[in-house]
């Protein structure tokens, strides 16, 4: 084996927080990524993985004490001066991050921003050599219209090019190593298909060392030669990508498997037919934004009987969230009508649109943003409890304990604010406030995409089991079709607020009638690394 | 860029309509009657009354009056004080030293404040940073007028540094004080607007992704941090540049310095309508200039605003 280009030894970091206590993050970390290599870290969130892939560059805050080697080649990393660290960011080992929007300057050019980089790494190129270079870098990422593109701004782009454009820049100066933290996390299950190719093709066409952090064993199956697997700031396994999916030795890296949703389609027993909850026939739904008119949802026909799951499914922009907030009244109907518990909750007077909102109980993705933080749990979930019941006291205490208790919290938490609580435990506390006044429908956008696998799987069993017992009828709104196979009943897949097919579970995702279905769940990692493989090399050859 | 510009137009003719509209209608229907007030204690005969009202259309209804001020307005002629004078002459010996005034303000105002906030903003919770917030709170609490008295006594008198008043010196020496002064107040907004701007920069993703490019500090700072925190420091810049061509008139009145503040203050004291609707429509077209000049140059500034 050739030596390793980077090689991670012994690292452990740090945290001194400014009351003088000092809070471990990574503790003796090693690891090698070798040319032509990907290797994976994976871990969730608080595992240390991000602050490890930071610490190479030295781009952890100053309150950060770092010890043990990073090696770059013979160039060692960990306590590096500012001269140093420059002639390695940028030139040898380059990073790419989460949220390509966020990653790019909004008020520069693309090509500005690559030309940047050449200009300080490439002092010897002409401003000429480095705009075609601009341009080659794009047209080497499969950026449509690269000559025109680099005088694009980030926000005229997508994400998916965006990305591109982030890894371009990356690239710009033939690093050694390429460090993607979670590249693929903010975008879309086609999209992620056509970034995760470009890593491929990077690998084995120029040789890069790809150190890749990543909470998904979907992507990781994908695209990883050798995993890291990462617990509480610690190593917990290392090993060929094959043998970890087959014979994973540690015990957490058996539980992280095993969390992980998977789309199986196996049998469950359909619910009785009941009567429709929500009926949605020829929704349309219209932006109007200055003189432009942008239709999210056009024409769109749904119904869910009481007591069963519809999962909406489609990419961002597909207009399924859309449709959530029109039935909840959120969204500008423009025609058509939506129909729950026999109520038209498009043209009715306002005080029976109020008195329809309060038999729909909804849960966003976001628990933090969705729970007032000056507000203990408690207050959260009783407030429905004192505006429509007119609830108090022991009354309301009480209920208020049998609605955590429901969500499987202690009761005695209700005194706590939100940011004491972790993300799982507040999205419990999110679902407690929507079933408080016993909805006939819940909407559910993406309650589970903001959480860690493993925290995910008990939050979506815990939805499925409070489903069950008070058998509200549920439009579930989701891009995981491996979620969505875990809970739905019945799915409905759209794309450019059209509705593409709609169907029980099992049919959509085994025979899927359209293409476009097709396509999204090919394009779905599969936490499996024999079949995912396979089925490149089917697309390849 | 031509839509965008042309939008901006049409919005400024409309408020510059409203705008002087409100203002005529407001000091016509104010109390007192200037005719009757010229001839003093003894009342004109009624066919002077009645000729001088028929002169200055006084005895049309209030809209068509106001049809025929704009109707002067668009051809240049701001009408006529009742003393006889044209108003833009009365003016135009009082715009060069409230420009002079504002500008020198302002410029100080911007070089100073974005300094001390860009300084502020990228050592947040240091000295310095304390130091800015402290200091300027400290000037914008002293009255106007105690400061510029006291500035009067100690760099007028004392030092012997700059004259008090008038503007016999020209500029810079006649404006440094009231320049000083003015800047001083608008000081601890403008330096507050860029730490919080600056300092949300630095915290944003792309810093970062800047610094993982190997990009050095004063790049980052100087080319991207200073132009993403442009924006919301040039809208405040802007409104505050409108406001100072308005005529700081306690400034003026304390360096007596002979500006619009001053004409506008004295006109309104004597009831002098037609002056007081010819300074203030000058003063709105120079509100909507610089509006529109802001939008422009922050549309230059953020391509999101162009684009939108």
């Amino acid at each position: 084996m050739t030596p390793p280009v980077l090689s991670i030894d012994g690292l452990t970091v740090d945290f001194r927080t400014s009351d003088g206590t000092v809070v471990p993050a990574v503790r003796d970390v090693s690891l090698d990524v070798g040319a032509g290599e990907i290797v994976a870290v994976v871990g969730e969130s608080g595992s240390g993985k991000s602050v490890t892939a930071m610490s190479v560059l030295g781009l952890l805050p100053p309150n950060a004490r770092t010890a043990g080697s990073i090696r770059l080649a013979g160039t060692e990393l960990v306590g590096a001066d500012a001269a140093r660290l420059a002639s390695v960011r940028g030139r040898r080992v380059a990073m790419v991050f989460q949220d390509p929007f966020g990653s790019l300057d909004p008020v520069f050019t693309v090509g500005f921003q690559i030309r940047e980089v050449l200009r300080r790494h490439r002092p010897e190129m002409s401003a000429a050599q480095r705009r075609s270079r601009a341009v080659d870098l794009l047209r080497l990422v499969d950026v449509p219209e690269p000559e025109s593109r680099v005088r694009a701004y980030p926000h005229q782009l997508s994400g998916g090019q965006a990305q591109r454009v982030v890894i371009a820049m990356a690239l710009a100066c033939d690093p050694e190593v390429l460090i993607a933290d979670e590249p693929t996390t903010a975008l879309d299950v086609t999209v992620q298909r056509e970034i995760l190719d470009v890593l491929l093709r990077l690998r084995d066409t120029a040789g890069v060392a790809v150190l890749l952090i990543t909470h998904d064993m979907g992507v990781v199956a994908d695209v990883a030669d050798r995993v890291v697997v990462m617990r509480h700031g610690a190593v917990v396994e290392t090993q060929d990508v094959g043998p970890l999916f087959a014979t994973p030795r540690a015990t957490y890296t058996r539980e992280l498997l095993a969390a992980v949703p998977r789309l199986e389609a196996a049998h469950r027993p359909d619910p009785e037919a009941a009567e429709a909850v929500l009926t949605v026939e020829g929704l349309v739904v219209e932006y109007q934004r200055r003189r432009r008119t942008t239709r999210a949802v056009d024409g769109v026909d749904l119904h869910i009987a009481s007591g069963s799951v519809l999962a909406l499914v489609g990419e961002s922009g597909s207009g399924k969230s859309t449709i959530g907030k029109a039935v909840t009244g959120l969204a500008p109907v423009h025609s058509g009508s939506v129909v729950v518990d026999g109520v038209d909750a498009v043209d009715s007077p306002r005080r029976t649109l109020r008195a329809l909102r309060r038999r729909i109980g909804v849960v966003f993705q976001n628990p933090l943003g969705a729970l007032d933080p000056r507000h203990t749990i408690g207050e959260a979930v009783g407030e429905p409890l004192r505006v429509h019941r007119r609830m108090r006291g022991t009354a309301l205490d009480r209920r208020v304990g049998e609605l955590l208790d429901a969500v499987e919290l202690p009761g005695p938490w209700a005194g706590r604010f939100p940011h004491e609580l972790s993300g799982g435990q507040r999205q419990r506390v999110a679902i407690a406030r929507a079933i408080a006044l016993d909805p006939v429908l819940l909407v559910a956008d993406e309650p589970t995409s903001a959480l860690d696998v493993s925290v995910q799987a008990t939050v979506l069993d815990l939805f499925r089991h409070i489903q069950r017992e008070l058998r509200f009828a549920c439009l579930f709104i989701s891009h995981d079709l491996a979620v969505v196979d875990e809970l739905a009943d019945r799915v409905a897949v759209l794309h450019r607020g059209r509705l593409v097919e709609t169907g029980p579970r099992v049919d959509v995702l085994t025979r899927p009638a359209e293409d476009y279905t097709r396509r999204l769940l090919e394009a779905a990692p599969v936490p499996d690394p024999a079949r995912s493989r396979r089925a490149a090399a089917r697309l390849a050859g | 860029m031509t839509r965008f510009l042309s939008r901006r137009l049409v919005e400024l003719v409309v408020v510059f309509l409203g705008v002087t509209f409100i203002v005529y209608a407001m000091v016509f229907t104010l109390p007192g009657d200037p005719i009757a007030a010229l001839g003093g204690d003894r009342p004109l005969p009624e066919n002077v009354v009645a000729q001088l009202r028929a002169e200055y259309h006084l005895d049309l209804p209030l809209w068509q009056q106001y049809l025929h001020y704009l109707g002067g307005v668009l051809t240049g002629d701001l009408g006529t004080t009742f003393t006889g004078r044209p108003v833009s002459e009365a003016m135009a010996s009082r715009w060069p030293v409230t420009i002079t005034l504002a500008l020198s303000a302002w410029a100080l105002e911007m070089i100073v404040g974005v300094l001390l906030g860009l300084a502020a903003g990228l050592r947040r919770g240091s000295i310095l940073d304390r130091g800015v917030l402290l200091g300027t709170v400290l000037a914008t609490s002293i009255p106007v007028f105690v400061l510029g008295v006291s500035a009067q006594l100690v760099f007028g008198l004392e030092l012997g540094w700059f004259p008090i008043a008038g503007t016999s010196e020209g500029w810079p020496a006649s404006y440094v004080l009231p320049a000083a002064i003015v800047a001083l107040y608008g000081l601890s907004s403008v330096s507050r607007l860029m730490r919080g701007s600056v300092a949300d920069t630095m915290r944003s993703d792309f810093v970062r992704t800047l610094v993982a490019k190997g990009m050095p500090r004063h790049d980052i700072v100087g080319v991207h941090v200073m132009r993403n925190s442009a924006a919301p420091v040039l809208t405040f810049l802007a409104i505050e540049l409108g406001y100072l061509l308005g005529g700081t008139v306690v400034i003026e009145g304390i360096f007596n310095l002979p500006g619009i503040g001053q004409l506008l203050f004295e006109s309104i004291r004597t009831h002098e309508g037609p002056t007081v609707v010819g300074v203030t429509t000058a003063l709105i077209v120079v509100f909507l200039v610089t509006s529109v000049l802001v939008d422009v140059l922050s549309s230059l500034i953020d391509p999101r605003i162009r684009h939108e």
